[in-house]
């Protein structure tokens, strides 16, 4: 490998200059690398790396208000071991703790799990069901900007983000409901360190036996992790009555569009997708009921 | 680039490209070869090390994050107390088959030991604790059992190693 150029910001403001010395050329932004190492003969040679690791100010998980905000250099452990996001985000715990190992969760990142934007990125699905917003800084107006994080995907592996900016925070809205159902499972081919075929993230209020509002949202069936806003609004005010457990299911069947491919076909991938939808329904139920 | 770290207690510069990994700077430069390469995509384990205190996949680390870490291979433990009732507890159980997972299983091993007492480990967290290491040999449950064993034996691991 020919010796690559490449920087290690401290600071956003170092950031910012880094970039506009460079003016125009290719670059690659770095943190975990978990993904970018195993693809580093692939990347051209003559861009230039942007370690952003070392921003202190992409770091920690902090509390402000009704908010929490995670810095989008956190590692996936980081998240895993703090207890604020254990007592008020579990749904991204149990996510979390499905995906790779301990030896990669020491090193991904979030930001780089987000801005990955594979369909099959496993924080993504909760992320999106709880409508949080994401922080992105821009190196050519030397600003932040935050968007929802359903407006930065526009393709599988494929965001929004121009040229240079980079995902500084995501912001995570602390819900006011409480006893906030939650749902998070994935399948793969084995349990352990394993890339999703198809998941399913819910999280859900349920009130006098009926559903009083659902959000759903379901990975590697789509281009985008998106919501599936149709069978969330049919479920809606709804007694979960094996009919409508049913109704539901093939609802959901039509609001996807998985494909075949390397990991699976199109028809496992629905056939996933509507039992996820099912267990998930009767768990509530379950839940409801103890 | 020109990279200042401690390896196994030892502070060792080396000359490396930016994106060089820390497995081949320990086995072709600092000519530490107890870390194996597996499949070289993080999935294996079998290049696991310390770095920072954090298990991590050597083949997954880059030289350009290496200035000033503390990196602690299989090499500098052997002569830690612990390492000898692992070593034995490996044996007994029949843990060790063809032997190239195991620097990585062992690395984990030390990870779980100084990270819990028997109390807290069930089978689930024997296994979670193992996801990121593959063995094609042994079914895995022999490991198990040598770590099961561990678990039940008072054996002091430092929370840190070289600092």
């Amino acid at each position: 490998m020919n010796s690559m150029q490449y920087y290690s910001p401290n600071t956003l403001d170092e950031y910012h200059k880094i970039y506009s010395e460079l003016s125009g050329k290719d670059i690659i932004v770095f943190s975990g690398g978990t993904d970018l190492m195993i693809g580093r003969y692939d990347l051209p040679q003559d861009a230039v790396i942007i370690d952003i690791s070392r921003i202190d100010e992409l770091k920690g998980i902090e509390i402000k208000e009704d908010k929490i905000f995670i810095g989008s250099c956190t590692t996936l452990n980081e998240i895993l071991y703090s207890h604020k996001i254990q007592n008020d985000i579990p749904i991204l715990i149990k996510a979390i703790k499905t995906m790779a190992s301990e030896q990669v969760r020491n090193r991904a990142t979030i930001g780089g799990n987000i801005g990955n934007a594979s369909p099959a990125g496993d924080t993504i699905t909760p992320l999106v069901v709880l409508e949080v917003r994401v922080e992105i800084f821009s190196p050519e107006s030397n600003e932040v900007r935050t968007i929802p994080i359903k407006s930065l995907f526009c393709g599988p592996c494929a965001t929004t983000l121009k040229k240079g900016e980079i995902i500084t925070k995501i912001i995570i809205p602390l819900s006011k409901d409480k006893d906030v159902f939650y749902y998070f499972r994935k399948i793969g081919q084995r349990n352990a360190m394993t890339i999703t075929k198809a998941s399913l993230s819910a999280i859900a209020k349920y009130s006098d036996g009926k559903i009083e509002w659902i959000k759903l949202a379901s990975g590697s069936v789509s281009p985008v992790v998106k919501r599936i806003s149709k069978t969330e609004e049919f479920l809606k005010g709804k007694v979960l009555t094996p009919a409508v457990i049913d109704e539901a299911r093939e609802m959901i069947a039509k609001e996807i569009s998985p494909i075949t491919d390397i990991r699976s076909t199109k028809a496992f991938r629905l056939l996933i997708t509507k039992n996820l939808l099912g267990d998930c329904l009767y768990y509530l139920i379950r839940q409801q009921n103890i | 680039m020109n990279i200042d770290l401690t390896v196994n207690g030892k502070p060792v510069s080396i000359e490396a490209e930016p994106l060089d990994r820390l497995l081949d700077i320990l086995r072709d430069k600092l000519e530490l070869t107890g870390t194996k390469e597996g499949c070289g995509e993080g999935e294996c384990g079998a290049c696991t090390v310390f770095m920072n205190n954090k298990l991590v996949n050597s083949c997954l680390v880059p030289a350009m994050h290496l200035h000033n870490a503390n990196v602690v291979t299989i090499d500098g433990l052997r002569d830690f107390d612990f390492f000898r009732f692992i070593t034995k507890a490996y044996e007994e159980n029949g843990a060790v088959q063809c032997g190239f997972c195991t620097p990585g299983f062992v690395m984990s091993t030390i990870n779980l030991l100084r990270n819990s007492s028997e109390k807290n480990v069930g089978d689930e967290e024997i296994k979670d604790a193992f996801a990121g290491n593959i063995c094609r040999c042994t079914g895995y449950d022999k490991i198990i059992k040598a770590v099961r064993q561990l678990l039940t034996m008072d054996i002091k691991v430092p929370e840190r190693f070289y600092e």
